[in-house]
Formats: C-alpha cells, sequence, structure tokens
C-alpha cells in the first residue's frame, strides 16, 4: 500500500482552505494559525471539516478541531487516518 | 454665558455619576433579593427565563425614566419602533457607541435575548442575571446556532452588537462574523438598530466623568429589516457567504452612519 506523505496532505489541505475561504496560497503555511494568521472562526472550523469529508471522506471529530489550531494540526490529524 | 454652560457641563457629570451608582445598587439589589425570589417561585412553572428577562426589560424602563429626569443626556430620540412591531422573532443587530445603548435598546425592545462574550456572562457582578435570563454566550459555534435557534422559534428575538465592544467616536469597529453566522444559518429576518450621540460619550477607555461640553442628544434608529444582497448568497459556501454578509453589515451601518452626519450639517449648519 502506498503511503500518502504529509507534503501530498498539506497539498489538499492548501487547496481546501484557499478554496473555501478565498486565501491567497501563499499565506497557508504550515505554520499559519487558523484563527490569528488566517483569520477563521469556530463556525469555519466546522464548515473546513464538512468541506474536507464531502471532498476526500476524510472525518474530522469535533474532539480534533478542538485541538487544531495550525494548518500543521491538521495535517498531523490527517496523517495516520490515510496512512492506517 | 461660560459660566452658565460649565454649570450645565457639572450637573451633567453629577447626573452621569449619579445613574451609575443607581445602576450598580439596582444591579447588586436585583441580583441578591429580587432574583432569588423569582427562581424560587419559578422552580414549578419552569418560566424564569421571561420573568428574568420581563425584570431586566421593566428595570431599564425605570432606568431610562430616572435618566430623563436627572438629563446626565439632554435629548432622547426614538424612531422607526412601529416597524420593529410588525417584524415576529428577528435578529437586531446595533452599534454601540456608548454604554447607555444596551439599556435603552432593550427598554424599547419585547423581551429579547442578548448574545454576550462568554466572560461577561461568567461576570461575578452580572453574570447571574445575564444566565438567568438565557443570554447567549458567543464562544462555540455548533452551541451558539442551537441556542439562537430555539430562542428564535420560542419566538424571541436576538439583539447582537456585531462590534464586540464600544464604537470608537463617530465611527465602527470592523464587525465580527457572529451576526452573519446567525443570520444566514436561522434565515430570520435582522433589523439593523442605528444608534447615535451627539456629541460622543462615555466611550471605552474613558472615564465616565469625562463628560462633553455640550448637551447630548440620543437617538436610537429602528430600521426596516434588511434583504441579503444577491451578491451574497451568489457566494459559493457558507464562508464566502457569511463574510460577504459581514461586509454588508459594516458598510449599511457605515452609510447610514455618514447619512445621519451628513443630515445633522445640514439642518445645523452653525454646528460646522
Amino acid at each position: 500500500m502506498t503511503i500518502i506523505t504529509k507534503e501530498e496532505i498539506l497539498k489538499q489541505v492548501q487547496q481546501l482552505l484557499t478554496e473555501a475561504f478565498e486565501l491567497e496560497e501563499s499565506a497557508v503555511t504550515l505554520e499559519a494559525h487558523l484563527y490569528r494568521d488566517l483569520d477563521l472562526d469556530s463556525f469555519d472550523a466546522i464548515d473546513l471539516a464538512v468541506n474536507m469529508e464531502s471532498k476526500t471522506g476524510i472525518k474530522l471529530q469535533e474532539e480534533e478541531l478542538k485541538f487544531i489550531r495550525t494548518v500543521s494540526d491538521i495535517v498531523e490529524v490527517v496523517y495516520p487516518k490515510v496512512n492506517p | 454665558m461660560l459660566k452658565k454652560l460649565d454649570l450645565g457641563m457639572e450637573w451633567r457629570r453629577l447626573a452621569t455619576g449619579l445613574c451609575f451608582l443607581t445602576f450598580i445598587g439596582g444591579g447588586f439589589i436585583l441580583t441578591i433579593a429580587i432574583l432569588p425570589i423569582i427562581l424560587l417561585f419559578s422552580s414549578q412553572s419552569g418560566n424564569a427565563e421571561l420573568r428574568v428577562l420581563r425584570l431586566i426589560r421593566l428595570c431599564f424602563k425605570l432606568f431610562m425614566q430616572y435618566i430623563k429626569v436627572l438629563k446626565p443626556i439632554e435629548v432622547f430620540n426614538i424612531k422607526g419602533l412601529e416597524g420593529v412591531r410588525c417584524v415576529d422573532s428577528c435578529i437586531f443587530i446595533a452599534n454601540h457607541p456608548t454604554l447607555i445603548d444596551v439599556v435603552a435598546v432593550i427598554s424599547c425592545l419585547p423581551p429579547c435575548h442578548c448574545i454576550v462574550k462568554k466572560s461577561l456572562l461568567e461576570h461575578f457582578y452580572l453574570g447571574h442575571m445575564m444566565r438567568a435570563a438565557g443570554y447567549i454566550a458567543n464562544d462555540h459555534a455548533t452551541q451558539l446556532i442551537q441556542d439562537c435557534q430555539k430562542s428564535l422559534q420560542s419566538g424571541r428575538s436576538l439583539l447582537i452588537f456585531p462590534e464586540g465592544t464600544r464604537s470608537p467616536a463617530y465611527g465602527l469597529n470592523p464587525f465580527s462574523r457572529g451576526a452573519a453566522q446567525i443570520a444566514l444559518r436561522t434565515g430570520a429576518p435582522v433589523v439593523p438598530v442605528v444608534v447615535t450621540c451627539e456629541p460622543p460619550t462615555l466611550l471605552k477607555d474613558e472615564p465616565w466623568y469625562a463628560v462633553p461640553p455640550h448637551p447630548m442628544t440620543f437617538t436610537i434608529r429602528f430600521l426596516p429589516p434588511l434583504t441579503i444582497p444577491k451578491a451574497v448568497t451568489d457566494k459559493v459556501g457558507m464562508p464566502l457567504q457569511v463574510r460577504a454578509l459581514t461586509q454588508y453589515f459594516e458598510d449599511f451601518f457605515r452609510h447610514q452612519l455618514r447619512n445621519i452626519a451628513d443630515e445633522s450639517t445640514v439642518s445645523h449648519p452653525s454646528s460646522l
């Protein structure tokens, strides 16, 4: 089974974020803080999770959403899900 | 002439202080004496919330009468309230130029729920009343929408100050997106409430005794419900719609405030 790398996940996450929130791709770095740097709020986090599920089938639990602060957090949460 | 003007200002300063003392003292009595009685007698019927909301409104009405007698603010105008009576449960969004506008707006409206910061609900002094009244904390998305939906379904309106804090003099802080989130997700009508105070007073970070040198005119304008523009609903996805609607709300208020400022310079050219 092929392993999906973190870089590939990052690409997907970047695409999701730039499309859903009209963000500049250059702003969506690994270190970018969703709430502080990208101006998302708790509603947006839920919308992001819904988007992700409908586009990739990956589900984020509400507990996981609470823990997610940066783009890199999303990648870390998604990585074990796509590489079981 | 100058001396007389100063006397007026000193009176406004004293009256402002008295109003503050009354508010704080009244709040204390309500919280430690009246609130427990209401809660005790409503424990069976379960309508404590409505009783507390009515109590708040009654006290704010009395407080407004008190203000009209003491006159820390010279003139109170309320416009467009007839229009509000035709709207069922709705979302009132208001700007927040002075400390008194919460009291003034609530005293005009049927019992409604305010959306407040969570820290305010947990406030050691004001928190008890607000929690008993069922005021809604703005901290968690899913909970917030559920609470708002519940209020609206029970026929209650919501009151939101989208700036989240006091407005700067003659201006606005950027609107937070909560009001647009609630509007789009509940579909309830949005009624703008434009509050002005001329000259500005009781601003954020200004001590209560820094009263302006001229008597103040305080005006609340209830405007007809807003229609959500097509440019907003055309956007793809809730996040973009919410952002567009928030911008629309903010632009609407800026436009209204500018118009009001223009009108007042036309009708009182001497104040230029």
